[in-house]
């Protein structure tokens, strides 16, 4: 099938990433099975090659921030809608299970129930208002309000304020989600990547997805078919919280301590964005290359300039992503399948 | 009881009057058309009765239902489709995900939308395209896909905005054979053309507006010859005279 | 993120006196001037085509970085290196410009948000990269530790001045876009690019002029602002957010509107943080962006 060439508009639909149509083209090539078992195999095992705690934990950011950035996703890259507030539901699901653990002894797992229906609620009370501005207002409008989160527990006693809240060490057990080991956070961060990237899966193959990539491709177009973009818009923001809101219960869990500004932060929102971006928006792997990408930038960065280091993965990050807007808008994602394409 | 009831129309911008008034009926299965000078208000008249605009007056009704001032997406439900004058598909999408998009509304599971989507395709002879992108489409098979998307939302009226505008004589007689069939089938067509030649052959009826107004009704034979749509097109002096 | 805590005389939970109200509203107008001035530069861009620099703030940051370095380098005072830092912003404008505004311009929403976008995280990560996330401040400037006193009420000499450089600019840039033949071309480009181009005015033109400007702006509100304004590499994010506001409460596109709403915002900045607290005024200024957003879109004076 030679290759039409479209026009820079069309570059950023999710379609155009894809040298098959959606339906049909989901008859699996052998080989990619295999490649797929094979690195299910993989990470299946890692803990046992990569036995050091820093190997895994390498690995667990890598699945949270993917994590994460699969739940950006599906707001930003499928339907169109740029959202650099998602910290709220990171710091929603972070402190809800914090603070049912520490005051009330709910296991974690519990508290992130109730985070999810906390972040549910509050994609909708965001979203509601908000998803009737147009692109860069809206953005803006939900930088707005994870600075207002942010103040709020700043300057709320009961919920640590600036200093956060330390999480209290109990036996370990799964109902606690604590390990000594991480070889269980990993398996738990790789278990919550997994599902997140199932829906995701599903979603792309199902009217949600349809319906998604018609409000990011043309909005009114969509309109005249019937869709209506705010309530399309809620559920996929509503999607996106929901697990980020997971990632958020599991960093608290991990690290044992939160405070605002790990975890309702702008550079938390920015972060889930720019590894979407630079992986590819509206691409199920994406996001996954973008985290594997930048947590790899981190950490060499931080071998080999010590501390002072932590700027220059970003300073990368945020030329690539530059780069990315004006030259190769589908990301890493769209520059394999260029790839690809000219091989054949 | 007609299909669609349009009653004193009015859609006014700051000062400007860009619909005054406006009526007209449409039975189950006509063919409509809408001739007017630029300007006439015709595009504003349907985006009326589209949704996209709020009526300052007047009342809109589909099968006795009133349908004034909802949303286009409530339009769409409840049975109009339309075009737009300046294309529109979803270009980053293929052929077939573009119709399957417009299939959804009424599909009730992935499968039914599929076969709609390939039905409708197969009826608007886009079948051999269906996997191709939609930016590589040429303006005549884009606008074909725009129809196809539209009718795979099963209209009761389908609303057709310039639909031969960019197209050539061959292309324009295909696209009158699809419309045609899809008439036979049952839709309603209400079509905005400025091609003379090819919405006289094709209404039953036609109706002239002139700067908001509505300024004449009838057969295309008749309205042809009223002095009043002469003038509105060609100005006073054209009018014939005596004839 | 806080904004670290503007040095004017805010005295917290004492009794709120007339005089420490008026106190506290002129200082809130002084620095309302530079929230002006910051941001017509972005008002004149978005007016020109439609784009919102996300980087603006972090170019407010180089502007104050660049007086710092020039004062601590060469021990020129930020008032006498304006020009400098002006002219040094006014290049980083045209080049943003050149190398990838340009080259966006048609490109969709998205791919416009994410060029700026990145470019902010760039930019901001760039200064701490270079020099240390450590707050900064120049001293012993020339109007540092000055004050004035004027009926009981006391104005810092920093401010006054950086408000009185911020008007002397607004007051240009009026007059070149009222009475100057470019910039009434470029009102004409930002009112319809293809009419005016229609007309022989060259779009590319304009639109380098207008980055220039509105960059030029920001160099000069920086180097005003390094006189009494901690300078570190997170400074940008609030005054760029603060500059949203103040564009969308004036209108997005309306100069006059930056003008009145920058005056608007630093006052209910520093009222929000006498009648409230100090820790919520960032809060309080975004609720405003907020409410205009989603209340009256087309902001004071603006044409959304």
């Amino acid at each position: 099938m030679s290759q039409p060439q479209g026009d820079i508009t069309g570059q950023w639909a999710p379609g155009a990433s894809r040298t098959q149509p959606l339906e049909e083209g989901t008859r699996r090539s052998p080989l990619k099975l295999l490649a797929l078992g094979a690195l299910l195999l993989f990470l299946l095992i890692y803990p046992w090659i990569f036995t050091l705690p820093f190997q895994q934990h390498i690995a667990i950011l890598i699945f949270l921030n993917a994590l994460m950035a699969v739940g950006w996703n599906v707001l930003g890259g499928y339907t169109g809608q740029v959202s650099l507030g998602n910290t709220i539901f990171f710091g929603v699901g972070a402190y809800t299970s914090a603070v049912l653990l520490k005051n009330f002894l709910i296991s974690p797992w519990g508290g992130m129930l109730v985070g999810i229906a906390l972040s549910v609620v509050l994609a909708i009370l965001v979203g509601y208002p908000c998803f009737r501005l147009q692109g860069h207002y809206f953005a803006i409008a939900t930088i707005a309000v994870g600075e207002i989160l942010y103040t709020a527990v700043i300057n709320t006693q009961e919920l640590g304020a600036a200093v956060g809240i330390q999480l209290p060490i109990l036996p370990e057990s799964w109902i606690n989600m604590q390990f000594h080991d991480k070889a269980p956070y990993y398996y738990i961060s790789l278990s919550f990547l997994t599902l997140a990237m199932l829906v995701v899966y599903k979603i792309e193959r199902s009217k949600l997805g349809y319906y998604f990539r018609a409000i990011k491709e043309d909005q009114e177009g969509a309109r005249a078919l019937g869709i209506n973009p705010t309530n399309y818009k809620l559920i996929a923001f509503i999607i996106s919280a929901i697990f980020t809101s997971m990632a958020g219960t599991f960093y608290a869990q991990y690290i044992t301590f939160i405070d605002p500004y790990s975890t309702i932060y702008l550079m938390v929102s920015i972060t889930m964005c720019l590894i979407a971006v630079l992986g590819g928006l509206g691409t199920l792997w994406g996001p996954v290359i973008g985290a594997v990408v930048l947590i790899g930038l981190s950490e060499s960065t931080r071998v080999m300039l010590g501390g002072t280091g932590t700027a220059v993965d970003l300073l990368i990050y945020g030329f690539l992503v530059v780069a990315v807007a004006v030259y190769q808008p589908n990301g890493l994602m769209g520059l394999l399948n260029s790839l690809r394409r000219r091989r054949k | 009881m007609a299909l669609l009831e349009v009653d004193k129309l009015t859609k006014r911008f700051g000062g400007l009057i860009a619909n005054d008034q406006v009526s007209l009926s449409l039975a189950e299965g006509e063919i409509v058309g809408l001739i007017g000078p630029n300007g006439a208000g015709k595009t504003t008249l349907f985006n009326c009765i589209a949704g996209f605009y709020k009526p300052d007056g007047g009342s809109i009704r589909l099968n006795g239902k009133d349908i004034t001032g909802q949303t286009p997406e409530q339009v769409c439900r409840e049975g109009i489709a339309r075009t737009f004058q300046i294309v529109r598909v979803f270009k980053g999408m293929t052929v077939l995900d573009n119709v399957m998009v417009g299939a959804y509304l009424r599909a009730r599971s992935d499968a039914e939308a599929r076969r709609n989507a390939l039905d409708v395709l197969k009826f608007t002879g886009l079948y051999p395209k269906k996997d191709m992108l939609a930016s590589s489409l040429t303006i005549s098979d884009k606008k074909r896909l725009e129809l196809a998307r539209a009718l795979a939302t099963r209209p009761k009226l389908l609303m057709l905005d310039e639909a031969m505008a960019g197209l050539n004589p061959t292309e324009c007689q295909e696209a009158v054979e699809i419309i045609r069939t899809i008439n036979r089938a049952g839709v309603a067509i209400l079509m905005v053309e400025h091609v003379m030649e090819i919405i006289m052959p094709i209404s039953q009826r036609i109706i002239v507006l002139d700067y908001g107004k509505k300024i004449d009704e009838d057969i295309p034979e008749r309205v042809a010859k009223n002095p009043e749509v002469i003038k509105a097109y060609l100005g006073e002096k054209y009018v014939a005279r005596g004839r | 993120m806080p904004p670290p805590d503007f040095p004017v005389h805010e005295r917290g939970n004492a009794q709120v006196t007339a005089e420490l109200l008026v106190q506290t509203a002129v200082n809130g107008l002084l620095i309302g001037f530079v929230f002006s001035l910051v941001a017509v530069g972005l008002t004149l861009i978005f007016g020109m085509m439609e784009i919102v620099n996300f980087a603006h703030g972090e170019f407010l940051m180089m502007a104050m970085y660049a007086s710092f370095w020039m004062w601590s380098l060469f021990a020129l005072d930020p008032l006498v290196s304006l020009p400098i830092s002006t002219l040094a912003l006014v290049l980083l404008g045209i080049a943003t410009y050149k190398l990838i505004i340009k080259r966006i311009l048609n490109a969709p929403m998205l791919a416009q948000i994410f060029a700026t976008f990145g470019l902010m995280v760039f930019l901001r990560s760039l200064a701490q990269f270079l020099w240390t996330p450590n707050f900064r401040v120049i001293q012993h400037s020339m109007v540092s530790d000055g004050r004035l006193e004027l009926g009981g009420i006391f104005l810092g000499l920093p401010q006054l001045v950086a408000a009185a450089g911020a008007v002397i600019s607004f007051a240009f840039i009026y007059w070149f876009v009222e009475r100057t033949e470019t910039g009434r071309a470029l009102m004409a480009t930002a009112e319809d690019r293809d009419a005016a181009s229609l007309m022989g005015i060259n779009s590319d033109r304009m639109f380098t002029l207008a980055w220039a400007i509105g960059s030029g702006c920001v160099g000069v509100a920086g180097a005003l602002l390094s006189t009494f304004y901690y300078i570190q590499p997170e400074v940008g994010a609030v005054f760029g957010l603060t500059t949203f506001v103040v564009v969308a409460l004036g209108g997005f596109g309306s100069i006059p509107g930056a003008f009145i709403a920058g005056l608007l915002v630093g006052l209910v900045q520093v009222m929000a943080g006498l009648f409230i607290a100090p820790s919520i005024k960032f809060a309080v200024v975004l609720a405003i962006y907020l409410l205009v957003v989603l209340l009256r879109p087309q902001g004071l004076l603006g044409k959304y």
